[in-house]
């Protein structure tokens, strides 16, 4: 599959003696029509590594390509095909979204009467339909959320980088916001690179996640590799529950395994803590002691546990 | 190259349009021109007064009227046009989004100052024909075609020295963290150059000289007065040392300016030449200085 954004050591650092290190070696590569997620804790890099990305910010070190365009050298190329919704962003407060929309459209080789067309078009699209004609100063958190990515879309991008696209938006907003994402990558074959802090969000749209801490990439994949990452490095946790004999001998047994780490007996039930694959083996072990299972459940690992592991918080 | 001059075309129309639809600005450009226009109708309704009864060159007292009004206060439109142009769009984020699109920050500036300049000048036309028509008009006196030259002279002139409060405003636009900063530092340096700065150094070397009548006091005076921009232009407008209250220093040339018409075109270029130098390149280099101070700026949010 064809690659639309690539980085190979991607370091970028401030300070007059380059000391702080925003981004360091960063290498990922995110295929065509990918919706590829950035997390990260505040000050993790994220926005900094989307401003190289889109030619803002120049890197110290290593190198990336947007769209086949090198981020250093072909910097316009890679605006003209891409579509990027920043944060913070502000628009014009004097003009209304269609005078803003149109200003924008005009930086890019549209003909007049398809701008026009499309500036209509993209404001009923991400739900503004009612207000093309009012002043952006007027519009709410919200609004302006969706008229920026109205503005993103203006020059019908292949690539979008979206930075915090829902946040301080309200709950119904950010849905509808992340119903439009997926629609793009979906039905346009758009490729997304978003950051985001709502795992929620992350988890619904994206196909593969990057997981960034103190500038460095420490894990990529999608959820479930993520989940295997953090299964891997801290073992799995186990809700069992068994019939026929009393939990603390089931206990007792299920502690002489070695790929058992904790066995822990509440409610009635055993919670343990195992190496991945060592669901069988427990099995093996309960049916050998005469007991039957009855409930043998992996504790659910959302995104937002999963992160705060990888991330070693 | 082709891109980017419609980059610039298109950023400077929307600073154009931005600055004509400001209530803001339109207040205070419509405040201008009233104050240029009363000032006109005035000298005319004088102009008959001075020639009969005082044997003065009524007319020339009035252009060198206007062009003292002008120049005392049309600085002020350059420094309403250019004290927040970047600094407001920090602020509010906008530039953060302009980025994201294809166009070098060469060209936002670019665009930024040729809007802006655009604005300045269309005012001054506006204002100056205004006033200079208008008293014309009240005193009766028909204007031949060098009267009208020397008028639209004196409206570039006007344009080149005002634009150098354009040029300040932007370049402290560009530094300062906020709008209101901004406006203070550029009202402080208006206030220096056209009225404090010739009071200054008069004071100055009376102070260190004991009198201002010995050929070194007056060749100090008028050195150290060749840094404001104000006394440039006041000495091809109006043949001054400054277009505030600048006292004597230098002594007065014996061209009395732009609309001097007992010499000809030729003789005030003659005259002035290095003041109109000055007063052209000075904007030049402060605009190039606001240029680069923006590409080297940390702009994004």
């Amino acid at each position: 599959m064809e690659t639309m954004i690539e980085t190979e050591g991607l370091t970028k650092s401030f300070g007059k003696e380059n000391e702080i290190v925003a981004v360091d070696s960063l290498s990922l590569s995110v295929a065509a029509g990918e919706v590829f997620g950035f997390v990260g804790p505040n000050g993790a890099g994220k926005t900094t590594t989307m401003k190289m990305l889109i030619g803002l910010l120049e890197p110290s070190s290593g190198s990336g390509r947007v769209a086949g365009f090198d981020i250093v050298r072909e910097v316009i190329r890679i605006r003209e095909v891409t579509g990027v919704l920043p944060e913070p962003a502000g628009y014009y407060d004097n003009l209304t979204a269609r005078q803003n929309l149109r200003f924008y459209g005009k930086l890019y080789d549209i003909e007049e009467k398809q701008r026009e067309e499309r500036v209509v078009e993209l404001l009923k699209l991400v739900g503004l339909g009612h207000a093309i004609d009012q002043k952006i100063g007027g519009f709410s958190t919200g609004m302006l959320k969706r008229f920026g990515l109205a503005q993103a879309l203006i020059n019908e991008p292949s690539i979008l980088f979206l930075d915090e696209p829902t946040s301080g938006i309200d709950p119904l907003g950010a849905q509808e916001m992340r119903d439009l994402v997926s629609n793009l990558s979906r039905e346009r074959g758009v490729t997304v690179f978003l950051s985001s802090h709502s795992m929620t969000e992350v988890e619904e749209i994206c196909d593969r996640i990057g997981v960034i801490s103190k500038g460095r990439l420490i894990a990529v994949g999608t959820v479930e590799e993520l989940r295997d990452k953090v299964r891997e490095k801290e073992g799995v946790r186990y809700l069992l529950e068994v019939s026929d004999l009393p939990a603390e001998e089931v206990a007792g047994a299920l502690e002489q395994i070695g790929s058992v780490h904790s066995v822990e007996v509440s409610d009635g039930g055993i919670r343990l803590l195992a190496d991945m694959g060592a669901r069988m083996e427990i099995a093996e072990v309960v049916k050998r002691s005469g007991g039957a299972v009855t409930r043998f459940e992996e504790e659910r690992m959302d995104l937002q546990r999963v992160f705060l592991r990888l991330i070693g918080a | 190259m082709e891109n980017n001059i419609k980059n610039v075309i298109i950023i400077a129309q929307k600073e154009f349009a931005d600055h004509i639809w400001s209530p803001r600005f339109l207040g205070f450009a419509i405040t201008f021109t009233l104050i240029v226009f009363v000032f006109g109708y005035q000298k005319g309704t004088e102009v008959d007064y001075l020639e009969h009864l005082l044997g003065m060159d009524g007319m020339l007292r009035g252009f060198l009227g206007i062009a003292r009004i002008v120049g005392s206060f049309a600085p002020l439109i350059g420094i309403a046009l250019g004290f927040d142009t970047i600094v407001r769009e920090v602020k509010s984020s906008s530039l953060n989004v302009l980025l994201t699109h294809p166009v070098f920050r060469d060209n936002i500036i670019a665009g930024k100052i040729i809007g802006s300049a655009l604005c300045l000048f269309l005012i001054l036309l506006i204002s100056i024909t205004v006033s200079t028509g208008t008293m014309l008009t009240i005193s009766g006196v028909s204007a031949d075609g060098e009267d009208i030259l020397r008028i639209g002279i004196f409206i570039i002139l006007t344009f080149f020295y005002t634009l150098t409060f354009l040029g300040i405003g932007v370049i402290t636009s560009i530094l300062v963290k906020n709008s209101s900063n901004s406006l203070v530092y550029n009202i402080a340096i208006w206030l220096f150059f056209t009225i404090l700065f010739s009071q200054i150094i008069l004071s100055c070397v009376y102070t260190l000289t004991g009198g201002m009548e010995g050929s070194i006091e007056v060749a100090v005076g008028s050195g150290v007065l060749n840094l404001s921009p104000g006394h440039h232009y006041a000495q091809v407008a109006m043949g001054a040392n400054n277009v505030g209250w600048g006292g004597s220093l230098g002594g007065d040339p014996r061209i009395a300016g732009i609309f001097d018409t007992h010499f000809t075109l030729t003789q005030w270029l003659a005259e002035f030449w290095m003041n109109l130098v000055v007063l052209i390149v000075t904007p030049i280099i402060l605009l190039i200085t606001a240029f680069i101070a923006f590409l080297r700026k940390d702009i994004t949010r």
